[in-house]
């Protein structure tokens, strides 16, 4: 015992040269793997989602990840989406997500903040259009702490009677809408839809013009509005419309920053689906579909994986050079939702992509998918997904959605389950659901001179529709069809019967009537006369009466 | 020794009494040939696993001559081997629905991928595949030097990429730390096939690499792949260049590249710091919390403005940087300490001079900038920081292989986080004492520099 306590003061006295204690040695003589050997056996439960309603109405659901952190917060039902004009409460839904994290009327900021740093790492506030969520990332035996600040500082009012705290609240909201369209994100203005009391459509960002209109009491009103139970049910219903957005301007340079000039123009083309929004049935195929379209920005980092091979890289990226991004998106909401691919090129080249979105998303619902290409966009989701919720706060952000949402949480084999048993028709079906509506765009940029007028984009997709529609032949046509595939641009000419292509697997293009063309697809064309023998249509002819060979696929 | 550990652990029971009850479960074995294979159970439900092998290969081993050959080869690893051509390599990827990737540093390179569990072999068979069967074919050699260039110019745009290039100039000049990880635009240009086959050769040998896989393994399986497709490697280098890197030496010199098309001041400075295995990294670690970052605008997304340190609070107020970051970089015999800045012209020797005065200060009356609720809420901090990462499986596959070749050991997480407990305010000032007092630092300066002060006043000088 004394040669012990001994060697016990020895080593404290003996310390390393540079002055710290021995024992703070990175590295010691450990034998290798020898810390498992006093280990208990590997806990072979798999965790499950817990659910318990209070007496209250609050619903509590929670977890087990066996991590030393812990993700805890709230979601609320009611978003930007529920703001009332004419209450005056627009704005307000940023408002609250600005002001959360705050000082209250019992601590300053900084003294909440303090305390969060004691307890953990982040506190997050998001928004979006139906929902907001609060959450705290804590460190495990500080949980108590956590939840004690998440109420207080989300929960509870801030405090903006105090001077200037208005006007700082009014700058950080400032500041955020300049970061936001600074960024890369698609544009945030989907078309508006017109309904009787609820605005979907309504921009999640409050514009900078109305920020002289916030006040206190428009976060109050905001609240009062929301934080009832019975305003927590969607009232009325929001029809899909679509739509058109311009937003023709320079983005906005805050001071002190140095913004890349570089005038590219974002175009997204969008239309409705799935049916029904998030308690859709095909919601699951709805997501297999925006992987299986794919794509991303033309120069892009990562090794095989990040989707090379899925539509939109072969067909469009890899294919047009001038294209500089695009991407699939899918945006659900609890009644309607909207797939789409949204694309970056040179104002130039604006009507050209355009014809190229709409016709990708256009031939959703006249060709089923591959097989191969299924199964790979579900292989990715998969991966993807399951990657995804290995972090504790997006597992954390999903069960609360889902719980507010479904009211249950669907665990992952059912999730697996159900990516496995989506099939080519579901993808058709959804495919011919979103055609049977006229689509939405939406274009930003400093030039938008030639990007094409809504009343064209729509009519492209009413020519499709009338193919789609199985046509009876009266009379057999002795005309045959003549298809002049090309790798730029694919036309139909002549009256054909779908089937015919069908079966062959060729892919039915929606057909342009001339006034659409534009010159800078009679320039394709033109450049594509080298590459192909077939002869092309001369332009005073009528296309219907064009006769010439089938060339078969 | 196995005793005083132990000590150090039960110390801090407090934390310990939580957070021990969690267990990890790492398992190490050697193969024949040297090579190490590592599995880490993960006890939560996951279908998908990440499998990588790290090489202890990376730009720092390279000669001026051969400089960029790592990064060169890993571009070249994933564009056909002996068994399959770059499409099919692609498409089998990607039908499996698996991430394959590939990053270079300086002293390390690594390939990973992430797949299900039920595809693992195929992803040991295309790791072995692309790492040892490589074509290196001239014609995609030569094809790939645009793409390089290409990749070379997106780097150099991103300003924190370059100044720390070119801060590891200032600060190691000559060595291999010194030379950037793409290497030298006429490298580029020239390297053959031959280059990259005996960089292979030379540095790719069994006993530097370990292959690491983490998820719901088993750890004999895992070996049983390993042994199938890594046996094969040899233990020795086969060729006459040298296996071993040039010490580093920490050359206290500034790199200024005053570019008017910038319009900001980007100002890096790091003091000669510690490295993986010094009794100091931890200390550091939870200095350069303390020291922490700030950025002037309201993080976007989400995130939540922290409460600003005080060199924040001094930087604020005198209203001359836009943004800060500190950093504690650490090689095998060699560290950095130090921060970046970003800062108007008009105010960037302020914010130098702000800057100095502060690692002054902390170095000889730490009292006066640091308290010890500041280094309780850091420690905090850096457990947090460092557990939230955890999550990801990825993550937790890269701590392994990268612990195992710097340490040479895996370091269980409740060991890192009982030694963050154990520092003390006395630790972090005699760190600070020890680092930053009266010691030279190396610089880098880029962009519109203004009225900066010329590198010999940059350093304040504090006998007192």
């Amino acid at each position: 015992m004394r040669s012990a306590l001994r060697r016990a003061t020895a080593a404290r006295r003996r310390r390393h040269k540079s002055g710290m204690p021995a024992d703070y040695a990175m590295v010691p003589p450990f034998p290798r793997g020898g810390w498992n050997a006093h280990q208990p056996p590997f806990p072979e439960i798999a965790p499950t989602t817990q659910l318990t309603t209070l007496p209250s109405g609050l619903r509590v659901v929670s977890q087990e990840t066996h991590t030393y952190m812990s993700a805890i917060g709230v979601v609320i039902c009611g978003g930007a989406a529920d703001e009332k004009a004419h209450l005056g409460t627009v704005g307000g839904a940023q408002l609250a997500e600005v002001c959360a994290w705050r000082g209250t009327r019992n601590s300053s900021t900084a003294d909440v903040l303090k305390r969060a740093e004691a307890c953990g790492r982040t506190c997050t506030r998001t928004r979006s259009e139906q929902s907001r969520l609060y959450c705290i990332d804590a460190l495990r035996d500080k949980l108590e702490d956590a939840t004690q600040l998440l109420a207080e500082a989300c929960l509870l009012g801030p405090d903006l009677e105090a001077p200037g705290a208005m006007d700082e609240v009014r700058e950080g909201m400032e500041l955020a809408f300049l970061g936001a369209t600074l960024g890369r994100a698609r544009p945030g203005k989907h078309p508006r839809r017109r309904v009787r009391f609820i605005a979907v459509g309504r921009a999640a960002l409050c514009p900078p013009s109305q920020l002289h209109t916030l006040s206190p009491k428009t976060l109050a009103d905001f609240r009062a509005l929301i934080t009832q139970p019975q305003s927590l049910v969607v009232a009325g219903a929001s029809p899909y419309v679509g739509g058109c957005v311009l937003a023709e301007e320079r983005a906005p340079t805050p001071s002190g920053y140095a913004v890349e000039a570089t005038p590219q123009v974002r175009i997204a083309c969008a239309m409705r689906a799935p049916e029904g929004g998030w308690h859709s049935k095909d919601l699951i195929a709805c997501c297999v579909l925006q992987t299986l379209l794919g794509g991303g920005d033309s120069f892009s980092a990562g090794g095989p994986g990040k989707g090379m091979y899925s539509r939109l890289y072969r067909e469009v990226l890899n294919r047009y050079h001038w294209v500089e991004a695009c991407e699939a998106f899918v945006s659900i909401h609890d009644r309607e939702g909207l797939l789409g691919i949204v694309g970056a090129c040179a104002p130039a080249s604006a009507h050209h992509l355009t014809e190229v979105l709409m016709s990708n998303l256009l031939r959703l619902g006249q060709q089923p998918v591959e097989r191969s290409e299924l199964d790979r966009a579900k292989n990715m989701l998969k991966v993807n997904v399951l990657t995804q919720l290995e972090s504790r706060l997006v597992l954390f952000e999903d069960i609360a959605r889902q719980v507010a949402t479904f009211g249950r949480r669907q665990t992952l084999q059912e999730m697996t389950a159900a990516v496995d048993a989506v099939t080519e028709e579901d993808i058709l079906r959804i495919g011919q659901y979103m055609c049977a509506a006229p689509p939405s765009m939406a274009a930003h940029g400093e030039d938008l001179s030639r990007v094409p007028p809504y009343e064209q984009v729509r009519s492209w997709r009413l020519r499709t529709a009338a193919r789609m529609r199985p046509t009876t032949l009266k009379k057999r046509h002795s005309v045959s069809v003549w298809i002049w595939y090309v790798d730029i641009v694919s036309v139909t000419i002549g009256n054909t019967t779908p089937h015919q292509f069908g079966a062959k697997g060729m892919p039915v293009p929606p057909p342009r009537p001339r006034r659409l063309l534009s010159d800078e697809w009679w320039k394709d064309v033109d450049e594509a006369r080298k590459y192909t023998q077939t002869p092309k249509p001369h332009r005073n002819k009528p296309m219907a009466m064009a006769q010439i060979g089938f060339n078969g696929a | 020794m196995l005793r005083h550990a132990r000590r150090v652990i039960q110390r801090h029971k407090s934390s310990a009494a939580v957070l021990g009850a969690l267990p990890e479960y790492t398992e190490v074995s050697t193969l024949k040939n040297g090579l190490r294979v590592a599995t880490e159970r993960v006890p939560a439900e996951c279908e998908t696993v990440t499998l990588g092998v790290w090489i202890d290969a990376g730009s720092r081993y390279e000669a001026a001559s051969n400089n960029g050959a790592a990064h060169f080869l890993e571009h070249i690893a994933f564009k056909g081997t002996q068994r399959r051509t770059q499409r099919q390599l692609e498409v089998a990827i990607e039908d499996m629905g698996a991430h394959l990737n590939a990053y270079t540093s300086r002293e390390q390179t690594v390939y990973y991928a992430k797949l299900f569990r039920k595809d693992v072999d195929v992803g040991m068979e295309i790791l072995g595949d692309i790492l040892q069967n490589s074509l290196l074919d001239s014609g995609a050699v030569d094809r790939e030097r645009d793409v390089i260039l290409r990749e070379m110019e997106e780097v150099n745009k991103q300003h924190e990429e370059l100044i720390l290039d070119l801060l590891h100039e200032a600060a190691y000049v000559g060595g291999g730390l010194g030379r950037t990880i793409l290497g030298p635009e006429e490298n580029i240009k020239t390297l053959k096939s031959k280059d990259l086959r005996s960089y292979i050769d030379t540095h790719y040998t069994a006993p530097r690499m370990v292959v690491a896989a983490a998820g719901a393994l088993d750890h004999g399986e895992v070996v049983r792949l390993a042994e199938e497709h890594w046996s094969g490697r040899p233990t020795t280098s086969s060729t006459d260049f040298p296996v071993d890197f040039d010490r580093a030496v920490f050359t206290p010199t500034e790199v200024r590249n005053e570019d008017l098309s910038e319009p900001r001041a980007h100002v890096a400075l790091a003091f000669d710091g510690a490295e993986w295995t010094s009794p100091y990294s931890v200390p550091l670690m939870v200095l350069q919390t303390l020291v922490g970052q700030w950025d002037r605008l309201n993080p976007a997304a989400g995130g939540v403005d922290s409460a600003p340190a005080a060199l924040a609070r001094s930087l604020a107020s005198s209203d001359s940087c836009h943004s800060y970051m500190t950093f504690n970089t650490c090689y095998k015999d060699a560290g950095l300490f130090g921060l970046y800045l970003v800062a108007p012209p008009e105010g960037v020797d302020q914010a130098v001079a702000t800057t100095m005065s502060y690692f002054a200060t902390l170095s000889t009356k730490p009292e006066r900038v640091m308290s010890p609720s500041d280094v309780e809420r850091a420690k905090a901090q850096l457990k947090a920081n460092l557990i939230s990462q955890l999550d990801a499986l990825a993550h937790v596959c890269e701590e392994l292989g990268r612990q195992l070749l710097t340490y040479d050991r895996r370091l269980p997480l409740a060991e890192l986080l009982a030694r963050i407990d154990a520092v003390s305010y006395d630790d972090v000032a005699s760190t600070a004492a020890r680092f930053l007092r009266d010691q030279g630092h190396a610089q880098a300066a880029h962009g519109s520099l203004g009225n900066l002060r010329p590198f010999e006043a940059c350093h304040v000088s504090n006998f007192s």
